[in-house]
């Protein structure tokens, strides 16, 4: 390992982050440590915990993201296993579908879950159908539904990134493992945990961590559940407020040094061993066909489960073609013209291309970033790399709208980074943004990639006179291939539909991207959330094409993307 | 293999032409505007009430003046998000500003200072002692000589956002705006603006036309760096199939309707906290219950006025625990109703009418209805202003005087594709000029029969009697409604369930902390110390008791949830 290489990555990305994360956060939440007098104080922060109300939203919170993590992790698991044991009927297709789940776009996704589990939607509708609930007592699922509704609705949309990150485990598992484990008399179940769960280790790690901070942070599901006692909810009211009372960037920080330490705790217990095997495996796997009655089992486990992630979609996607949809199953009537009237609405077009443009831009600089900061979480043993770990988790944390003031106070003219807006453009900062969002994604997944793939066969290629960066290019890359795609498309497709910065970041209309004519569209009388749907249905067409796509371009069908 | 890869080329294709195919002809304009004069507008207003305005203001001054312009929206989100957004932008040019003239540091005391009316005489001194002109003249260790120094510097300066208008939201964002110093009411050459509008129309101005003050409520600002355009209200919206359900006939029509406890759980509020417009509506429901004091019991204004205030937090108390949530986002209540998610809410007047008229089937009837509560409803000005350093003040006063002009006016409440009216979307909002309503307009309207001037006459705001309680009640209701609402909720659910003891709900309607008297003495003061800290201190300990009151009604009277 050349030293000075790491430090030099190190570096790098250390001042990306002071730049473009702590900056900004600094600039927006400073005023959480300062008395009226400007002295410094900590005075909000013992306001805080002495509230019970806050201290509550904290604990609610945590059992948000736990719970969460774990039903999602109950969820992705048994997929998983099922899909790399068995080749079962259509499994290619439901392999491909798998990802649909995350792609929800913003805004309409809450009307399409209010359209389902409202009191007069479709849920309900079904049920006094079927004659189990009474037609004038609806049950009132989001209401009434609370902390309970929030795990579920959460899981069921967050299973698939410890699905893709659990898949590309089990791929650059070496069967020879498991086959030595058969071999010694360890099968089944014993197998699975003290073989199999050991070496997908990181893997699970990396799925786990990224479904609870996202959920321990999570607005929109609460929102939605009109549940307002988790801290999410209580920053986005408190920076809302009219007095402008610094408190709730006090609960910011709060939050961020909470997610650091929960993050701290779970790698120092869940993510310290790492059985890295030597290298790949020396063999093929290959999943074995399933009898008829095994396969039809599977394929209706994975059927079922996607049915009901893909429920709140289904609702905007009726939305989109439903003149009025209203306490029944079905929309009372069908109309295309939603559909005529949003994509030709003038700024669609323009905001689909913006939105491809600041998408791949920022997915190529996390790319890059990503695989310099695992590498050096990894592969170096530089002090304070944990730290460099953890904040590079840090932007699943941060609020939007945080984020986004602070990068529009560090632009303005007159201001260090004026020159990142070129004339009115925001391309730059729209990039940057999106790509400091969106970075834990690729972070995560090239680093499991790191661990698993081991360093022998990087540390041959440099004894072997290769420089430390031809080495990683040409031997360890093209290893961690299917790690960082599956990354990649993660931070594409959140980058696609990211709301906070886009809002407040794109001013002009030319500059718009497809969230906020998304946003745009919703505002307008009448129809406005069936043309806001019918807007979102393309941007999620677009986004499972591409997945589609990038499966059966990289990897015959996405299921065996992770198998490069 | 081939033949998957050309499906998924075939969608992807299709997925991406799609756009293209159906983007309309007429449309296919510079989204920034090419050659075009271009005005900055920035808006909370929606997407409909944009493309009519925007069309209509480009073919005038095509028609009219020969000239080719653009109006380029900017909506960073509602006019919450605007409010900080204008915050954030002048204070960083005003630090570029401050350091290029002063030499001094940015510090916390400047950056506070600038935007704040309250230093407006100390401002005028340190101009009159030349301490603004002469940086050598300030004491960088004297904070209070900084902060008047900076306010000056910025009333007296000319730095813009590069935006022009600020159009949309409600008259208590507007004076904030206009307090802080970033709306003007001419430009730096005297003149273009609404100051210099006015004295070219003068009789725009005057009480036939837009008075200044209607039933109390302020329809411009007396030095007009802000005017109103159209006027809004809030009412209630409701779900008449869910209100059959809940056995409530005959819908509702006062405030005091929301406090049914059959509402439980169904309510749609508008929150306070995040809306001066809703705070309004908040006051109103105390100003009706004052005003019923007096009429009914004959009491003078200085016992109507803590009576009414008490009887009014006893009321949001109840309509609270009803509530199924308090939100900022004023289309989602009739959104919610309109779908049987709540059976009623707090709605602005424009939304009630679009959305009774969108579910209205043929034979007449609408599953939504919308109703201005009897002698509880205050019609407030939605206005216009031009921000300091406007790029185009030019421009910006003529979309101004387009907006005010009986061309403008007709946007509002024509019906699509009259002569006049707007070309696609029926807007439904009143329009602010008196002249309006005549009988030839009326024909062409699509809401006839309002006529928002002889709803304002049906009451009067006083505001002497609650104006400067205006933040205090924001604060109240965060702590006794907002920040305890599920144990509120549980409580009252127990009372429910109990059949309402009469001693129960006596429990209940107290009102430690937030009484008149309290309010008066002790919250609105210590609001007005701006000092944060307390601010927070006090707002836990009013919400500790709260929550401790609630929890004890929930446990002696059912089981807490």
């Amino acid at each position: 390992m050349n030293r000075y290489f790491g430090i030099y990555v190190y570096a790098a990305c250390g001042a990306f982050f002071a730049l473009f994360l702590a900056y900004p956060i600094w600039h927006t939440a400073q005023e959480a440590f300062l008395a009226d007098d400007g002295k410094p104080t900590l005075a909000y922060f013992a306001e805080l915990f002495r509230n019970p109300v806050y201290v509550e939203g904290l604990v609610n919170s945590f059992y948000m993201g736990l719970f969460t993590t774990v039903l999602a992790l109950a969820i992705a698991l048994p997929l998983a296993l099922i899909s790399n044991t068995w080749v079962f009927p259509g499994k290619d297709l439901l392999n491909s579908l798998i990802l649909v789940p995350l792609i929800l776009p913003p805004f309409v996704g809450a009307l399409g879950i209010r359209q389902i589990l409202g009191q007069a939607g479709v849920l309900n509708g079904f049920l006094i159908d079927l004659g189990v609930m009474e037609a004038d007592a609806p049950f009132d699922w989001l209401g009434e539904g609370r902390l309970f509704g929030i795990v579920v609705m959460n899981a069921l949309h967050l299973y698939p990134i410890a699905y893709l990150n659990i898949s590309a485990a089990l791929a650059n598992l070496d069967p020879a493992m498991d086959e030595a484990a058969e071999n010694l008399g360890c099968h089944g179940v014993r197998r699975l945990f003290r073989v199999t769960f050991p070496l997908i280790m990181p893997g699970l790690f990396a799925g786990a961590t990224i479904i609870f901070i996202w959920s321990f942070t999570e607005l929109g599901v609460p929102l939605v559940f009109d549940f307002n006692r988790v801290t999410s909810v209580q920053i986005f009211d408190g920076i809302k407020d009219l007095s402008g009372n610094p408190f709730p960037y006090a609960l910011v920080v709060v939050m961020l040094v909470a997610t650091t330490l929960l993050y701290l705790t779970g790698k120092w217990l869940f993510g310290r061993e790492s059985f890295a095997a030597d290298g790949r495996a020396s063999t093929g796997r290959s999943s074995r066909i399933a009898s008829p009655v095994t396969g039809a089992l599977c394929t209706g486990v994975f059927l079922s489960v996607t049915a009901l992630a893909v429920l709140p979609h289904l609702g905007v996607v009726l939305l989109s073609f439903s003149s009025d949809w209203y306490q029944t199953i079905l929309p009372t009537g069908l109309t295309g013209q939603h559909y005529v009237d949003a994509l030709g609405h003038p700024l669609t077009v323009n905001s689909i291309a913006n939105s491809l443009k600041y998408a791949s831009l920022a997915t190529g600089v996390d790319l890059v970033l990503g695989i310099a900061i695992a590498y050096v979480v990894v592969r170096t043993r530089l002090p304070g790399r944990q730290l460099l770990d953890a904040l590079a988790m840090l932007p699943l944390a941060v609020p939007g709208l945080v984020l986004a003031f602070g990068y529009l106070a560090m632009t303005r003219e007159g201001q260090p980074f004026d020159f990142l807006i070129l004339g009115e453009d925001p391309v730059l900062i729209l990039v940057i943004a999106y790509a400091v969002r969106r970075l834990p994604y690729v972070v995560r997944s090239a680093a499991a990639g790191f661990q698993q793939a081991g360093v022998s066969l990087e540390e041959a290629a440099r004894n072997l006179g290769a420089p430390p960066l031809r080495a990683l290019r040409r031997v360890t890359l093209p290893l961690i291939a299917a790690n960082l795609i599956a990354g990649g498309l993660l931070a594409f497709s959140f980058a696609m539909l990211e709301v906070s910065d886009s809002l407040i970041l794109a001013e002009q209309q030319q500059h718009f991207p497809i969230t906020k004519a998304i946003y745009a569209l919703i505002s307008s009388l009448g129809t406005g959330p069936n043309l806001a749907s019918a807007l979102g249905v393309w941007a999620m067409a677009f986004l499972g094409v591409t997945i589609m796509g990038a499966g059966l371009l990289l990897g015959r069908k996405l299921g065996a993307l992770f198998r490069v | 293999m081939p033949a998957r890869l050309s499906v998924v080329i075939l969608l992807l294709a299709i997925v991406l032409i799609a756009p293209f195919a159906l983007r309309r002809d007429a449309e296919k304009k510079n989204l920034a505007g090419g050659d075009a004069e271009r005005v900055v507008v920035i808006t909370p207003h929606n997407e409909s009430i944009q493309s009519e305005f925007g069309r209509a203001f480009v073919a005038h001054m095509k028609r009219e003046h020969d000239r080719e312009v653009f109006v380029d929206w900017r909506q960073p989100g509602g006019t919450s998000e605007i409010t900080r957004f204008l915050k954030s932008e002048f204070a960083t040019r005003f630090e570029t500003l401050w350091k290029r003239e002063t030499g001094l540091p940015f510090g916390r005391s400047v950056r506070e200072a600038f935007a704040d009316g309250g230093l407006d005489k100390a401002a005028a001194e340190a101009i009159e002692q030349g301490r603004v002109g002469d940086p050598t003249l300030l004491n960088p260790e004297d904070s209070a000589q900084l902060a008047a120094a900076a306010r000056a510097l910025f009333l007296r300066s000319d730095i813009g956002v590069g935006i022009d208008l600020f159009f949309g939201g409600g008259a208590y964002d507007f004076n904030k705006q206009a307090a802080a110093g970033a709306l003007v009411a001419r430009d730096a050459s005297g003149q273009y603006g609404p100051g210099a509008l006015a004295e070219h129309r003068p009789d725009w101005f005057g009480d036939e036309v837009m008075p200044e003050k209607v039933s109390g409520e302020p329809f411009r600002d007396p030095e007009f760096r802000w005017v109103g355009t159209v006027l809004s209200a809030f009412g209630i919206c409701y779900n008449t199939d869910v209100l059959r359900r809940l056995g409530i006939e005959g819908g509702l029509e006062t405030w005091s309707d929301l406090a049914d406890p059959r509402l439980f759980g169904q309510l749609a509020l508008a929150d306070p906290t995040k809306s001066g417009s809703t705070t309004k509506a908040f006051e109103m429901l105390i100003q009706e219950r004052i005003q019923t004091l007096r009429r009914e019991r004959n009491l003078p204004e200085d016992e109507a006025v803590p009576l009414g205030w008490n009887e009014a937090m006893r009321l949001i108390l109840k309509i609270s625990a009803n509530g199924r949530y308090f939100t900022d986002s004023s289309a989602k209540v009739p959104r919610d109703v309109a779908f049987g998610d709540a059976a009623a809410g707090m709605c602005i007047d424009f939304y009630g009418r679009t959305f009774n008229e969108l579910y209205r089937q043929a034979d007449g009837k609408s599953r939504i209805q919308f109703v201005m509560p009897r002698g509880g409803t205050s019609i407030g000005a939605d206005p216009i202003a031009m921000l300091r350093g406007a790029p185009n003040p030019e421009l910006a006063h003529l979309f101004i005087e387009f907006v005010l002009s009986q061309k403008g006016q007709k946007l509002w409440n024509f019906r699509p594709g009259t002569p006049g009216g707007p070309d696609r979307f029926a807007l439904r909002r009143p329009p602010i000029r008196r002249d309006f309503y005549t009988k030839e307009n009326r024909s062409l309207m699509t809401d006839p029969d309002v006529n928002p001037y002889r709803i304002a006459e049906g009451f009067t705001y006083r505001p002497e009697w609650t104006g400067s309680l205006f933040s205090a009640l924001r604060f109240v209701i965060r702590a006794s409604c907002i920040e305890p609402h599920e144990e509120q909720q549980a409580a009252w659910e127990a009372l429910i369930a109990g059949g309402m003891p009469d001693e129960g709900v006596a429990a209940f309607e107290a009102i430690p902390g937030i009484d008149y008297a309290t309010v008066v003495g002790e919250i609105a003061p210590a609001l007005d110390r701006r000092d944060k800290v307390s601010e927070v201190k006090l707002a836990r300990k009013v919400a500790a008791v709260y929550r401790r009151h609630y929890t004890e009604i929930a446990e002696k009277y059912g089981t807490l949830r």
